[in-house]
């Protein structure tokens, strides 16, 4: 019988080593304490992956000991073989990443509920996990996607496999500096978007209604086919491939972006729906601190498209009547003061010069807002009964602002009534934004490092704010249940 | 890697695994199992994709499976021009990918029918996912080493 050569058995054995050391460290990962439950189940369903795919290395190593290799091509099959193991383990690492930085010491209690409220709010079974992230961003996974599109044909019962787990597994990223920025966190309410519209397929949807300008598709073809110019003649695009291809590549360039685009557009009007005003603040302060107001990315739309949407929405809930309306507050100027705030986005993002697109942007773009009234409609379908209301922020937002002037969490609306989490989380922003010199004052913050350190006291005191009204909530739950 | 890179890496390895299996598939001649039977079905829900994907790059209306759809369509036409390095273009590429398909379909619906796979007579199919086993490979790999790709067109259309 002939035996697989050295060099092929070397390199199957070393791909096997990368499985096992894979599977050996979500073993250590299933001694740390974690937050949300739902860790140590992925961990398992990780682990049986791993021990799945050993199984079918093991064949692939038996079918190589019964084959005969016979010539190059015959070598390289088996090479290739192996090596889309290798690249299934570097996937499998980076969803193992998550695990590593979700255990309880990286996780704040207070941002923990505010992300267990929300999601909650639109599905009480759903499963997440809440991890600080390397990255300088916020985002959302839901893990389930890749593991289904790499092992649909890898594992041969993978659909058994994956049945003991729930149908998303979803992961919301924070960066890991932000950990204690209880107000810019509100930022995770566009991650819990991405996870709604998973759900209710509302971007997947909204692609029916897209169609693309052809005039400015042959304008782009017509561009790359004439783009290399060689020192004697022009070298068009078309003689390495064809007409066909280069459509066939705009167009798939382009509907992913839009798909992008759109899912980005419709997160932010879900978070807007689910946590109001702060959203609006939060992801202006996040966006215009990074990005140019018109820098338009393949992932993102530009700043300006997204603030201008959330103005929009601001404007169509009612929150500027509703805030004008505000009476018996102690700080009778901070309704107008809150209206004025708003108006000064509305000036930047309409004051800045807008410049010219290029065509493939203006592609994408025309295309965009031509869904947006489609999308505001599908989004405020999809939330509106568990949407935070302007009433809401009236009724307490402001009340709560007099229990931060005296440097109390304000988790309390009335004695024994805890607030909403969302309403906490408005006053933090509104506090921070209208009120904190008064903060200064009383912590004697002369300097700026003072200063800072007196806001980072703030976005402490709305963490406890956070922890104890949901602690309050849930013992009156339990009393209640009691009686 | 960068998170949405996840899901298309993840994806390519994928569509890649899948190529391994049929190409497995096809290159002996075998009684199909269920397993079998499901493999060949997932190859004409691949054509019927591809089709779709046509229909929407040459109307410019896209779907809610768009992504999918001109994904199949792409990698169906990147393919026939490949293939027409070696051999020429027959004719032209619209008609070229009908008849790629129409071929791809006629084989596995016989194969499905009969219950058995055979390579004689399958040798378009096998030689497409012969194609998509290596491009998948070489896309992968793209994920784990930084190339320098002086004439990589599509960043030339911004």
């Amino acid at each position: 019988m002939a035996q697989p050569s050295l060099l092929i058995q070397s390199l199957i054995n070393a791909t096997r080593e990368e499985f096992f050391y894979h599977n050996m460290r979500i073993f250590q990962l299933r001694q740390k304490e974690y937050p949300f439950p739902a860790c140590k189940d992925m961990l398992q369903l990780l682990s049986k992956i791993d021990d799945a795919s050993l199984n079918e290395l093991d064949k692939l190593e038996k079918e190589l000991s019964a084959a005969e290799i016979k010539n190059k091509e015959y070598l390289k099959q088996y090479l290739d073989k192996i090596k889309r193991y290798g690249q299934l383990v570097g996937i499998l690492h980076y969803l193992l990443t998550f695990f590593e930085m979700g255990s309880r010491e990286y996780i704040p209690e207070g941002t923990r509920v505010l992300i267990d409220t929300i999601v909650r709010k639109f599905d009480p079974n759903a499963t997440f996990i809440l991890v600080p992230i390397n990255e300088h961003n916020y985002t959302y996974l839901d893990l389930m996607k890749p593991l289904k599109k790499a092992l649909s044909y890898t594992v041969p019962n993978i659909d058994e496999l994956l049945k003991q787990c729930s149908e998303r597994f979803s992961v919301f990223g924070f960066p890991l500096i932000q950990k204690e920025n209880s107000i810019l966190n509100s930022i995770l309410a566009h991650e819990v978007g991405h996870f709604i519209d998973d759900v209710k397929e509302i971007s997947d949807k909204l692609m029916n209604n897209v169609t693309l300008d052809s005039k400015i598709v042959d304008r782009i073809a017509k561009k790359a086919e004439s783009t290399l110019i060689g020192e004697k003649k022009e070298i068009k695009l078309t003689y390495f491939i064809s007409p066909e291809e280069l459509r066939a590549t705009i167009t798939k360039l382009a509907a992913s972006q839009i798909s992008e685009w759109l899912k980005e557009l419709v997160s932010d009007a879900i978070a807007f729906h689910l946590v109001g005003p702060v959203y609006l603040f939060s992801l202006t302060n996040f966006l215009v601190t990074v990005i140019d107001l018109n820098e338009a990315a393949s992932d993102h739309p530009p700043p300006r498209m997204r603030i201008r949407l959330l103005l929009d929405i601001f404007r169509d809930m009612g929150y500027p009547s509703c805030i004008e309306e505000t009476k018996g507050i102690k700080n009778q100027e901070l309704p107008s003061k809150l209206l004025a705030f708003v108006q000064s986005i509305e000036e930047l993002i309409e004051s800045a010069d807008q410049g010219e697109a290029e065509d493939f942007t203006e592609l994408v773009m025309s295309a965009v807002r031509k869904t947006i009234p489609a999308l505001r409609q599908e989004v405020h379908k999809a939330v509106s009964d568990n949407q935070y209301n302007p009433e809401e922020f009236r009724k307490e937002v402001f009340k709560l602002v007099q229990l931060l002037d005296l440097v109390i969490p304000p988790a309390e609306i009335d004695t024994g009534k805890p607030a909403s989490i969302i309403s906490v989380l408005n006053v933090g922003s509104l506090y921070e934004l209208m009120q904190i010199e008064k903060l200064y004052e009383i912590l004697e913050a002369t300097d700026s490092k003072k200063q800072i350190e007196a806001r980072h006291l703030l976005h402490k005191l709305i963490l406890k704010a956070l922890e104890l009204s949901s602690a309050q909530t849930r013992m009156g739950k339990l009393l209640k249940s009691r009686d | 890697m960068k998170y949405n890179g996840i899901l298309d890496l993840s994806e390519v390895v994928g569509e890649g695994f899948f190529a391994d299996k049929v190409v497995g598939l096809l290159e002996k001649r075998t009684s199909l199992t269920d397993y079998d039977q499901k493999l060949l079905k997932d190859i004409l829900n691949f054509v019927e994709k591809a089709e779709k994907g046509e229909r929407q790059v040459e109307s410019g209306r896209l779907g809610s499976d768009a992504l999918d759809s001109i994904g199949a369509y792409s990698r169906a036409v990147r393919i026939i021009a490949m293939q027409s390095i070696e051999g020429g273009l027959t004719a032209p590429m619209v008609q070229a990918f009908r008849e790629m398909l129409a071929g791809i379909k006629a084989e596995v619906g016989e194969a499905i029918k009969s219950k058995t796979t055979d390579p004689n007579s399958m040798k378009k199919t096998h030689d497409f996912f012969k194609m998509i086993r290596k491009q998948t490979l070489s896309e992968a790999s793209k994920y784990y080493s930084r190339k320098v790709e002086v004439l990589s067109w599509p960043s030339l259309l911004y």
